[in-house]
């Protein structure tokens, strides 16, 4: 939301010193968001316009992409299925791991590095679960294996993340080394237990059975309806406080009609994902209800919305991105603030191993952990994060990973082959990269000019 | 041919079929419309799929495929997609009611073939598992919505399948058994002792292979016109059988002949037996199975008996068939339906069509290896066994 990184010394460049070209710099006042400037909803969208034409464009062209893609496959895909209750609630699964790795490499763009290792440790964290609560052997309850899981790997994002901090080595060679040491660490733990074959979630055990529900267990209508409602009004309550303690304490709200059109438009979206996943999608008999894994996801992404936006720790982490000099210098612990994300990264990467694991059924060494960290990229930055630090929401990994997955979905509709999906995936990252890189204008940095050699 | 002397001969077609197989346990309607086929019925120019039009018509959506992979086995893009191709347009499935897809090793990709298949209207999924793992969140899913599936030649551990198609394992532990009895005799093997080496204990096809060739081997054992030398620990991996069989030839250096549960493990073994015990063509009596190319090239040569063999074209067309009776909401005949397998996971029987594998001897090879072009003549008759071949009645391109 806010770029709340420290403005560059002005006409020097912020990493070497020199010169820049002031005259391409963008102007301060679209930078400012739009809320702190209106007093009216008409000043509002006044800004808000003003800012997306000087770049910073935020979540639209991304929504405008998903908008594309949906009217595209609803167009042609056979008898148009494409939005049916059944295809939008298989989207929502295929799309959940995307997501959470999404949500997961934020954590290191946030500060201009990236974690190649997220997809085979994510499935790491997933067969530790799946394994731990397999009757034969461990038979652990489910929580205590996915919390297990969740902190292993947190572990491990804090030794890579330890490396990286510590012995300044870059993170893109830690974590292509954490790649290698995951996929095998991953075939190791698969082949442990007496039974033969990969460990799945079959059989009339309760542990398995609530993980297998992560991503196929729905909540009845009723539930969905009851859950959705209590969510609408606890956000809204949310930000109709802010905005009235913000007044009281004589600071800049957004204007009134802004936040009852915010309320309206998550009960909006509220309301038809709970009618769509309410609908039979049965061709014989019933099947109705929001799965939990959207419970999940959302969950996930508030939580880690709060941290970033909400508290001290989030604050430091954009701060850090934006100029890591300049946050060391105002007295932040730049070592501890960073190693911390890298643990989160990975931590919220066992979850998406762990729902990989739920929606397959088990685990298998068949888990695509290199194409899923190139997703994770993908949907990040196609969601609007920057590969240059400092920007970035947690949103944009949800949205970015409902991309990818509609492309997939889409693909796998028309019935083409994998082939082609690799080469629009690839395409459309392109595509957000462009953006991402453009709307940078000449103030590039982060992971992106670490790696890529661009300036 | 006239389009009524086309419907003629579908009718015709299907009259036969249905007085053929009539069962006291079909129905009035089932036998009017539906063939009443059994696993022999098959053969590989697909004619007995043209029975099945007018129960092809009955029904409506699509049948789809999904196999496993392009690496584990050729068979699955040489022999399978195109078989249960041409057995679908044989029974008069359209193109657009023809689903055949590869999940190309990845689970993932599997289960979503199968979501995108059921949301797109098939109603019926012939699965062959990558594993139990997604084997079974596809039954899942396809049952909650209210979809059958068909296990394909993999049976899904703890899955909720309606029926399995696959071969009769223990016939073809029975035909391993019988082969070598054979062998034994027409190669004069004096004072047979014979060790037998199974399959990995794991699998729960090889229990089934054992009680099949220890079935036909007991009564020679027991009657003591065979010396029983003893039966390995198990396993499928080619280099530790050989481990075992050099255990057991260092306490039995008299050994004669073996049975091994497949080609890989006879391969493996004969080049050891040829190199350090110098044994010669039809001297040294062995099994094995899959009709691969090196086991045939053995068989060729006089150092294995023969290979079981499993003609893909049956397992094709039979899955296809009972695929179109589910498709038109009818009980499949018991002729099919002619067994049971036992889901360990589940703890359940699930009903079977188990097809007749068939034991591949120098003899036969031509007829059926070679007709059925299983594995290219160009391979299998290069170099040395160009002349075995041509003994066999096998004419090299």
């Amino acid at each position: 939301m806010a770029r709340t990184d420290i403005p560059p010394t002005p006409g020097l460049d912020p990493s070497t010193g020199e010169p820049v070209d002031l005259t391409a710099a963008p102007e301060a006042v679209p930078l400012v968001p739009p809320e702190i400037v209106a007093q009216t909803l008409a000043e509002y969208m006044q800004a808000w316009w003003l800012r997306i034409r000087s770049g910073e464009s935020g979540m639209l062209p991304v929504i405008l992409a998903l908008i594309i893609i949906v009217v595209v496959f609803e167009l042609i895909s056979p008898n148009h299925v494409f939005l049916s209750a059944g295809n939008i609630v298989n989207l929502f699964q295929q799309s959940a791991v995307f997501m959470m790795l999404g949500m997961a490499e934020i954590f290191a763009l946030l500060l201009g590095e990236i974690d190649l290792s997220i997809g085979y440790w994510g499935a790491v964290g997933g067969v530790i679960a799946v394994q731990l609560v397999q009757p034969r052997t461990t038979n652990w309850p489910w929580l205590p294996a996915i919390v297990v899981a969740l902190l292993a790997m947190g572990l491990i994002g804090a030794v890579q993340g330890t490396l990286v901090t510590r012995l300044r080595l870059p993170s893109f060679i830690v974590t292509l080394a954490g790649f290698l040491i995951g996929n095998g660490v991953m075939l190791i733990v698969l082949g442990f237990g007496p039974f033969s074959g990969y460990p799945s979630l079959n059989g009339l055990s309760v542990n398995l059975r609530a993980i297998h529900d992560l991503m196929w267990g729905t909540v009845t209508p009723a539930v969905g309806w009851i859950v959705m409602i209590v969510i609408v009004a606890l956000m809204g309550m949310g930000l109709m406080l802010r905005d009235t303690r913000r007044r009281r304490s004589g600071l800049v709200a957004p204007p009134a009609s802004l936040t009852w059109i915010k309320i309206a438009g998550i009960a909006a979206i509220g309301v038809g994902v709970v009618a769509v996943c309410n609908l039979n999608r049965a061709a014989v008999g019933t099947l109705e209800g929001v799965p939990w894994v959207i419970f999940i996801v959302f969950g996930v992404l508030a939580a880690w919305t709060f941290l970033l936006q909400r508290t001290r720790y989030g604050r430091y982490v954009y701060a850090i991105g934006g100029n890591p000099e300049a946050a060391r210098r105002a007295g932040i612990n730049v070592t501890m603030v960073r190693t911390l994300a890298f643990a989160l990264c990975l931590l919220t990467a066992a979850i998406g191993g762990i729902l990989y694991a739920s929606l397959i059924g088990g685990m298998s060494n068949n888990f695509p952990g290199g194409q899923y960290v190139l997703y994770a990229v993908a949907a990040a930055v196609i969601g609007g994060t920057s590969l240059f630090g400092g920007r970035g929401k947690m949103a944009h990994g949800v949205i970015g990973g409902l991309v990818i997955g509609g492309i997939y979905n889409g693909m796998y509709l028309l019935g083409l082959a994998v082939q082609w999906e690799f080469i629009v995936t690839g395409f459309v990252l392109l595509f957000a990269v462009t953006i991402d890189s453009l709307s940078r204008g000449s103030t590039v940095g982060g992971a992106a000019r670490h790696f890529f050699g661009q300036r | 041919m006239s389009r009524s002397g086309r419907l003629g001969l579908v009718v015709a077609l299907s009259v036969i079929a249905a007085a053929c197989g009539s069962s006291p346990r079909s129905s009035a309607t089932s036998s009017s419309e539906a063939p009443q086929v059994s696993p022999r019925s098959f053969t590989n120019d697909f004619s007995a799929m043209t029975a099945f039009r007018s129960l092809t018509a009955a029904g409506r959506g699509s049948v789809a495929v999904i196999l496993p992979d392009v690496t584990s086995s050729t068979r699955y893009v040489e022999l399978d997609a195109p078989d249960l191709t041409t057995a679908m347009t044989a029974a008069g499935l359209s193109a657009g009611d023809q689903v055949v897809q590869n999940a190309h090793g990845s689970d993932s990709t599997q289960l979503a073939d199968a979501e995108v298949d059921v949301t797109k209207g098939a109603r019926v999924l012939l699965v062959d598992p990558l594993d139990s793992g997604v084997g079974a969140e596809i039954e899942n899913y396809a049952k909650s919505h209210g979809v059958a599936v068909i296990d394909y030649d993999r049976l899904t551990l703890g899955g909720q399948r309606s029926y399995y198609v696959s071969f009769d394992n223990l016939q073809v532990g029975r035909l391993m058994g019988r082969g070598l009895v054979n062998c034994i005799s027409s190669w004069h093997v004096s004072k047979p002792k014979v060790l037998v080496m199974r399959g990995a204990v794991t699998d729960s096809s090889a229990a089934i292979f054992y009680q099949g060739y220890i079935e036909v081997l007991q009564p020679y054992f027991t009657a003591g016109q065979y010396r029983d030398v003893g039966i390995t620990a198990g396993t499928w991996d080619p280099s530790t059988a050989l481990s075992e069989f050099e255990g057991a030839d260092k306490a039995h250096p008299d050994i004669n002949a073996a049975l091994f549960a497949n080609d890989e493990t006879a391969t493996a073994i004969i080049s050891y037996l040829r190199s350090t015990r110098h044994v010669a063509a039809k001297v040294f009596p062995t099994t094995g199975q899959d009709a691969t190319l090196s086991g045939l090239q053995n068989v060729l040569a006089g150092y294995q008996c023969g290979t079981v063999y499993r003609p893909i074209y049956l397992e094709a067309q039979a899955a296809v068939a009972l695929a179109l009776y589910l498709r038109a909401h009818r009980s499949p005949p018991p002729t099919l339906v002619n067994g049971t397998t036992k889901d360990p996971s589940a703890n359940v029987l699930v009903p079977s069509v188990l097809l007749a594998p068939q034991w591949v001897t120098m003899a036969n090879m031509k007829d059926t290896i070679f007709k059925d072009n299983f594995v290219p003549t160009s391979q299998l008759c290069s170099g040395a066994y160009a002349s075995a071949c041509a003994a066999a009645g096998i004419k090299a391109p």
